[in-house]
Formats: structure tokens, C-alpha cells, sequence
């Protein structure tokens, strides 16, 4: 265990998870969210996690970003291990060196665009880096929109108004918890050029869980997980490719899922799920 | 910055909520601020006028004993001291003063005066014209009594009761009741003050009769002569006063009258300041309620900022500087109209008889510091608690399904809660049952209010939902779809509901608590002045022999 970090703290690793395991609840309740999952997050790199619903990919992404709490395992940002944190140093964590974006909530309604994305910043009371701001809302092209209130904004709009935040305050790393689950399929694409210009251009790292095949084959690497384990992974895959992948995952799951003695209609029954 | 934007924009969301939680601070600030003021102004007027009593006494003698709470059994003093006093080098004039409590004239129906919120006062007219504090009323036919067979009574009640000057009246007397010719109106002191007292005067050697038996002074007045130093008249007379027998000056005389104002007008002002403090805590108990009900509906964007790395003590800064702003605008308002409540305070003192001299308005600056400390006070302390539990929202409050900080537990809300309330019940039945005084009564009454509103809002969340079921059923029926989401939204979230029709019963305990104090405002100012103001303002503008002690 000490030569596994001592080796990763050599390498450009943005962060990591060593032997991550998360159980919720206990006794007959207990769930395994994460069942001991080794996993590097290289630096400047765009990271996707596919898997199943119920996999435990949101519970790595709250792990990592340190918004909760490892059962056992390390979670590292940079060379900083989160379990060794006081709750303050979390926080400042959380603050200066990762960027967080939900599926949805993700604006403080009360507070307009640009108030929301120089956010972080005001809460460190820190002077936002303005160049730098501006030139992520003009990617963005949200200049005319910047004193609108979330619902003002069409989702498209509010997710990008997510992403700009996370980009402006320069973190290590991004954790998108599938960033593009509420969009239209154009307002998704164009959230999802807009955080891969975010790696290629500016030299972000960011790590996405997404569900969907196409989102995925905008990363540099897709990631599957399943029952709480690492399955496997890909290089730059396309979607048809991360498709195929998935649907050998699936027999496998299928395999493993069917009860003993199972009837035939039970099986279909259970591959109908499946499909949906 | 944005934090505060944050805070302000928060209120703003909630306007109409924040509104009704500023209003209840505001009234609370109001009442307090309104009672200090109008007893400040009390006390200046009472100083003002026996300073206006004293003017003329040089010098009072008296028996030593006739100090504090002035009961009965001072010995009178005997008549020729006062000629012997009136013999020393240095005095110009003396005036023997003699006086009674419940001596009642009986109107020409037969029927015996009111006293009303006053005091029923028998009188010698002093003897010396330099040192009476009571004057024939300028009415061009009134004129002074003189003789065992005339009387004057003074012009508020002689009018108020239809008294004719000229014609024939009885009067109860401790000597008996007799009939005496009104030959006059007159006036205490100033002929537009009045502090509720019912004058009936005769000349001196009647008035000793009636109401002394015979007997001599209560105290003797003295003027010295120009040049003439206090202190040396004191010794020059100190040989043929006895033991029991002392001279005080007019400093002294002035002194002890305003510390009994003092100490009354107190007492008034704590009854009052009790109604203020009730509804003070009725305020706490909503600002309380609205932060938290507020905290609760935010904490989602609350997590959310924690996310964005908001430390703890930033979440509690949005909550206290949400109270903050409430309070500020509380306390600001709340002098504002607490002028207005002085002006009112002093409307009712009027109406129930008391017509004191108008004094200026004063705005001490323990008024500010009150209005301050309770305007700011009261919902900085009452948003400690949700401004605690802020600190516990975690980042993943933002991402839960049902964000909530503390599990409600709804066995321990019933038990605490009916525990607290049965305490209070019976507080509140003590204080009603138990034929306690009215400045006694506060205590238990105002904790048991106190404990009962604490046990119905701990109860109210575990109730909530089997009340909303039931009591939306009508709603069901006769809404359909739109009543059964209203019902079930309520038995969803029990405390949401619950804060919120709490909040809705304690203003609505607040509106009848307003109307009872407000019915009752006038009667209780009535019995607090017939009890002490009067009788001592009285007592110690005359004499303070034989009065019954209002004190005591
Ligand atoms: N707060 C929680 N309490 C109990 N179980 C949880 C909680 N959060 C997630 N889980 C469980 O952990 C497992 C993984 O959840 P999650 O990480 O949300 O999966 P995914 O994001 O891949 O859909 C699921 O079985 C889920 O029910
Ligand atoms: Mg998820």
C-alpha cells in the first residue's frame, strides 16, 4: 500500500482512489457502494465513467471531490489524502482545488449568472482572475446572459452557467456527475465541446460520469464500473465501440443476475429491465 | 459580498414572511420603547409638579415618624407649635395642614361621588395665604369657605358631578355626615392639572373638626424670612420640638417626593413593560419558527454552497445576518412607532382621569439602548439555534433526496412537548385560580403562556400529519385533485407543516393577546394608579398623615 502511493506521487496523477470502499448503512441495510476501487485520474485529461445505475459511480465522484466520506481505502487530490483532512481543510479543499457540476441544481437560484460562477471565488474571498473569466464566459457565449437568474436561463444555458464556475476558479480537477442527464441531446453537445475545449485549451482535468455512449466518446478515457468495481476501460473510444463494450458488461451482469431455477419468462422478464 | 447579496436576496424571496416576523419584533420594540418613553415623560411631569408643590415650603415639619410608606398612627402635630414656629426669628409665615382620605360628597340625587381612578380627599384650606397649594377656581362667583357651614369642592369633580355653587350638599365625613353650602370651585396647584383626586375643602377650624376631632395638624408648612438661612431656624426652633418631631427642607421634601414618584412610576412601568416582554417572546417564537422553517426550505442551496466550499461558519453567517437585517429594520421601525405607543400610554392615562401636565417628549437614551438590544436581541438570539443547525449542512445535504439535517423524532417530540405544555397549563391555571394581585400575577401567567406556546410548538410536527390528514379530508372531497396534493403535501413534510401553522397559531395568539391586553390595558392602568400614583402624589402634596398606605 505505501509503494502504491509512493509510486503514484511521482507520477502526474490528478487524483486518485486506492482500495476506495463506501458502504451505506449497516447491518441488513448495508449497501457496498464501492467495493474497493483503484483508479488514477491523470492531469489534463478528460475521464468518463459509464456504468449501470446503482453502480456507484455518483458515490466515487462525492468521494473524490471530498463532499463525503471513504468507509476505508484513500481518496487522493494531488498528493492530498482527503481521509487525513479536518473537516475545515475539506472545505478549503472543496474551495481552492476542485470544481464540482450536478446533473441539476446546480445555481443558487437566487443569485444570477455571474454571481453564481464568480461564487467560489467570493466565498474564498478571492478576487477572481477577471481575464480568465471572461474569456471562459465568452467560450461559453454567455456574455448576454450573465444577469439573468438560473430560471431565466434554459437548461443548456444554466448547465454551461455550471461549467464556467468550475472552470473559472482554475481547480486541479472538475467532477461532473453527469453533467448532460437533463439536456436535449444539441444543449448537451454543446456542453460537452465546450468542457472538452476546457482540456484541450486550457489544460483541465476533468472526470465525468455520464450514461450515455456519445457524452462519453468526447473523453480521452472511459471507465466502467459495475457492483461497485472498476470492469475495465477504454482509450479514446468511439460511441459504437463504448456500446459494445457495454453490452458484453451487460451479459455479464445477465449472467450473474439470473436466480437459480429461474423460469424462462423470469429471464426474460429480467432481460426487459435490462433493455430499459 | 455575494453572501450578503445572498442573505438579502433570500429575504426578498420570502418577502410577505419576513414582513409578518419584522412586524411581530417591530410591535414588541414598539411597546417597550413606547413604555420607557411615556414613563420617562411621566416621571418629568410628576418631578416638574412637586417641584411646583414645594415651591412655596420652605421648610416642613413633621413627625419623625410620618416618612416611607406614610401608614396610619403618625401622631398629629399640636396647633400651638405652629404659633410657637410661627413666633421664631427667621420665619415669615406657617400653615398647619390637615387632611383626609375617603371623605365623599353626596351629589344632589343623594348619591355619593364615584371615586372613580381617584382619591376622595378632605382638606383644610391653609390659613396662610403664601403657603396654599390650593386656589379659589377663576370662575368669577367661586369663592373661599369660611365657616363651619361651607364648603368648596374642586372644579373637575364639582362639574363632572353637577354641582351647583349656591346650593346645599351632604358630605361623609369620618366625624359624620353633614350639610354645607357650596360656595365654591377650586383647584390644586394649576387649574388644568389633575391627578385624580377628589378635593372637598372646608376652612381650617372646620376641616380640623371634622376630620381630626378636634386634633391638630398632620404636618406644618413653613416660608422663612428674606436672609434667613434654613439651618438656623432649625436650631432657633429644634429646643420646643419633642423628640419624635423633625424638620426637613424643601430639597429634602422635593427628594423624597420624586423617589416615591420614582418608585411608583416603576411599578407601573414593569406592569407594562410585562405586556411588552410577553410579546416579545411571542415575537422570538416567530423569528424563530421563520428561520427555521426559512433555513429548512434553503438547505439544499445551502449544501450547495457548502459545496462550492462555503466553510460552516459562512452557512451560520447567512442565517445571522438574515436575523441581523430583521432586527435592524426591527428596531429602527419599532422606535419609529414606539413614539406613537408613548402617545397612546398617555391617552389612556388621560382618559382614565389622570390629567397630568404636559411634559416633552423624552427619548432617554436607555430607550435606544432597550430598542436596540431587544430589536436586535430578540432575533439574533431566537436564530442562534437555526443559524446552529446551518453549521451542520453538509455538501451532501445538496445532493439528497430528502435533505434534512436532524431526523425528526416524533415519540420524543410528544413526550417533551405535552410534558412542557402540562406544566405551563398549570402554571397558567395558578396564576388565573389563585386570587393573586395583579403585578403577581405576571409571573405565572406569563411563564405558563410561555411554556404552553413552547409545548405546542415542540408537539405540533408530530401531530402535523395526522392532522392534515384528517383535517384535509374535507378539502378532498370537495377540491378533488387540488385537496388531496394539498393534503398529502402537507402530511409529507410534518415539520414544514407544522412550523407553518404554528407560526400562523402564534400570530394568531399574538392578535388575541393584543385585543385581551388592549381591553384590559385601561382597567389595569386604573387600578396601578388608584393603588399607588395618586394617592402618593396626593400624599406627598399635602401631608402624608392618615393616608392609607397605596403600598402597603
Ligand atoms: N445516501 C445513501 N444511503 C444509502 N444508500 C445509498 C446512498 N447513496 C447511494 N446509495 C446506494 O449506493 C449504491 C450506489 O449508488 P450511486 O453511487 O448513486 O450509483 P450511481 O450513481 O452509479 O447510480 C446504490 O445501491 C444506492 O442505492
Ligand atoms: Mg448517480
Amino acid at each position: 500500500m505505501s509503494d502504491a502511493s509512493t509510486l503514484a506521487t511521482e507520477t502526474t496523477a490528478a487524483a486518485r482512489a486506492v482500495e476506495a470502499v463506501k458502504v451505506y448503512g449497516s447491518g441488513e441495510t448495508e449497501v457496498r457502494a464501492l467495493d474497493g476501487v483503484d483508479i488514477t485520474f491523470e492531469r489534463g485529461k478528460f475521464t468518463a465513467i459509464m456504468g449501470p445505475s446503482g453502480s456507484g459511480k455518483s458515490t466515487l465522484m462525492h468521494c473524490m471531490a471530498a463532499l463525503d466520506n471513504l468507509t476505508g481505502g484513500q481518496a487522493f487530490i494531488g498528493d492530498t489524502d482527503l481521509s487525513s483532512l479536518t473537516d475545515k481543510e475539506l472545505t478549503m479543499l472543496r474551495r481552492d482545488r476542485v470544481g464540482f457540476i450536478f446533473q441539476a441544481f446546480n445555481l443558487v437560484p437566487t443569485l444570477n449568472a455571474i454571481e453564481n460562477i464568480t461564487l467560489p471565488m467570493d466565498l474564498a474571498r478571492r478576487e477572481p482572475d477577471q481575464e480568465w473569466v471572461d474569456s471562459v464566459i465568452a467560450t461559453v457565449g454567455l456574455q448576454d446572459r450573465l444577469t439573468h437568474r438560473p430560471n431565466e436561463l434554459s437548461g443548456g444555458q444554466q448547465q454551461r452557467v455550471a461549467v464556467s464556475r468550475a472552470l473559472a476558479s482554475q481547480p486541479e480537477i472538475i467532477f461532473a456527475d453527469e453533467p448532460t442527464g437533463n439536456l436535449d441531446s444539441r444543449s448537451g453537445n454543446d456542453v460537452l465541446k465546450f468542457m472538452r475545449e476546457a482540456v484541450d485549451d486550457l489544460g483541465q482535468t476533468i472526470v465525468m460520469v455520464t450514461h450515455d455512449a456519445k457524452a462519453a466518446s468526447f473523453a480521452d478515457r472511459t471507465v466502467f464500473l459495475a457492483d461497485g468495481l472498476l470492469q475495465g476501460e477504454m482509450l479514446n473510444p468511439t460511441a459504437d465501440q463504448i456500446l459494445d463494450y457495454m453490452k458484453i458488461l451487460q451479459v455479464g451482469q445477465f449472467v450473474k443476475g439470473i436466480p437459480e431455477g429461474a423460469t424462462m419468462e423470469e429471464v426474460l422478464e429480467y432481460m426487459k429491465d435490462l433493455d430499459d | 459580498m455575494t453572501l450578503l447579496r445572498y442573505s438579502l436576496r433570500s429575504i426578498a424571496g420570502v418577502k410577505v414572511r419576513f414582513a409578518l416576523t419584522t412586524l411581530a419584533v417591530i410591535v414588541g420594540v414598539a411597546l417597550t420603547v413606547g413604555v420607557l418613553i411615556s414613563t420617562d415623560g411621566l416621571r418629568a411631569s410628576l418631578n416638574d409638579l412637586s417641584g411646583k408643590i414645594y415651591e412655596k415650603y420652605d421648610f416642613t415639619v413633621r413627625a419623625a415618624s410620618d416618612v416611607g410608606d406614610r401608614n396610619e398612627g403618625v401622631p398629629l402635630l399640636p396647633p400651638e407649635l405652629a404659633d410657637e414656629i410661627a413666633s421664631t426669628d427667621g420665619v415669615e409665615a406657617v400653615a398647619g395642614l390637615a387632611q383626609e382620605f375617603n371623605v365623599v360628597a353626596i351629589d344632589g340625587d343623594g348619591n355619593a361621588i364615584e371615586p372613580g381612578v381617584g382619591r376622595q380627599l378632605g382638606f383644610g384650606w391653609p390659613e396662610s395665604e403664601v403657603l396654599s397649594t390650593i386656589y379659589v377656581y377663576d370662575d368669577g362667583i367661586s369663592r373661599q369657605p369660611v365657616g363651619p357651614d361651607e364648603f368648596a369642592i374642586d372644579h373637575f369633580t364639582g362639574r363632572e358631578n353637577g354641582f351647583i355653587i349656591g346650593q346645599r350638599y351632604d358630605v361623609a365625613t369620618p366625624g359624620g355626615t353633614f350639610d354645607f353650602e357650596l360656595v365654591g370651585y377650586l383647584y390644586f396647584i394649576d387649574p388644568e392639572t389633575r391627578v385624580t383626586l377628589q378635593i372637598v375643602a372646608w376652612d381650617m377650624p372646620t376641616a380640623r373638626q371634622l376630620l381630626h376631632d378636634g386634633g391638630g395638624y398632620d404636618l406644618i408648612h413653613g416660608k422663612l424670612s428674606p436672609g434667613a438661612s434654613f439651618e438656623e431656624v432649625v436650631a432657633a426652633i429644634g429646643g420646643r420640638l419633642g423628640p419624635d418631631i423633625e424638620v426637613i427642607s424643601q430639597q429634602e421634601n422635593i427628594n423624597e417626593s420624586n423617589q416615591e414618584f420614582a418608585s411608583n412610576i416603576n411599578l407601573l412601568r414593569n406592569l407594562l413593560l410585562a405586556f411588552a416582554v410577553i410579546v416579545l417572546i411571542i415575537s422570538g417564537f416567530i423569528t424563530y419558527n421563520t428561520f427555521t422553517l426559512v433555513m429548512g426550505q434553503r438547505i439544499r442551496e445551502l449544501g450547495l454552497l457548502r459545496v462550492l466550499g462555503a466553510e460552516r461558519r459562512q452557512i451560520a453567517q447567512v442565517v445571522a445576518v438574515e436575523a441581523l437585517l430583521v432586527g435592524i429594520v426591527a428596531t429602527i421601525l419599532g422606535l419609529g412607532l414606539g413614539i406613537g405607543v408613548a402617545f397612546g400610554i398617555r391617552g389612556a392615562l388621560d382618559s382614565s382621569g389622570a390629567h397630568l401636565p404636559d411634559s416633552d417628549l423624552i427619548i432617554g437614551g436607555w430607550t435606544i439602548v432597550a430598542a436596540v438590544v431587544i430589536g436586535i436581541g430578540v432575533t439574533m438570539v431566537t436564530a442562534t439555534w437555526p443559524a446552529l443547525q446551518a453549521r451542520r449542512v453538509t455538501p451532501m445535504v445538496a445532493l439528497a433526496d430528502d435533505p434534512e439535517i436532524d431526523p425528526f423524532n416524533r415519540r420524543r417530540a410528544l413526550i417533551v412537548g405535552s410534558a412542557v405544555g402540562v406544566v405551563g397549563l398549570i402554571l397558567l391555571l395558578v396564576g388565573l385560580l389563585a386570587g393573586l394581585s395583579t403585578s403577581q400575577i405576571v409571573i405565572p401567567l406569563g411563564v405558563g403562556a410561555l411554556l404552553m406556546l413552547l409545548g405546542v410548538n415542540i408537539v405540533a410536527p408530530a401531530l402535523a400529519r395526522p392532522m392534515s390528514l384528517i383535517l384535509g379530508w374535507p378539502a378532498d372531497r370537495l377540491f378533488s385533485i387540488n385537496g388531496r396534493l394539498a393534503r398529502l403535501n402537507a402530511a409529507r413534510n410534518p415539520r414544514r407543516t407544522a412550523t407553518t401553522a404554528s407560526a400562523l397559531m402564534i400570530g394568531l395568539a399574538m392578535v388575541s393577546l393584543v385585543t385581551v391586553l388592549g381591553t384590559s390595558f385601561k382597567q389595569t392602568l386604573n387600578d396601578q394608579l388608584k393603588d399607588s400614583v395618586e394617592a402618593d402624589w396626593l400624599v406627598c402634596s399635602g401631608g402624608c398623615n392618615n393616608a392609607e398606605g397605596a403600598l402597603s
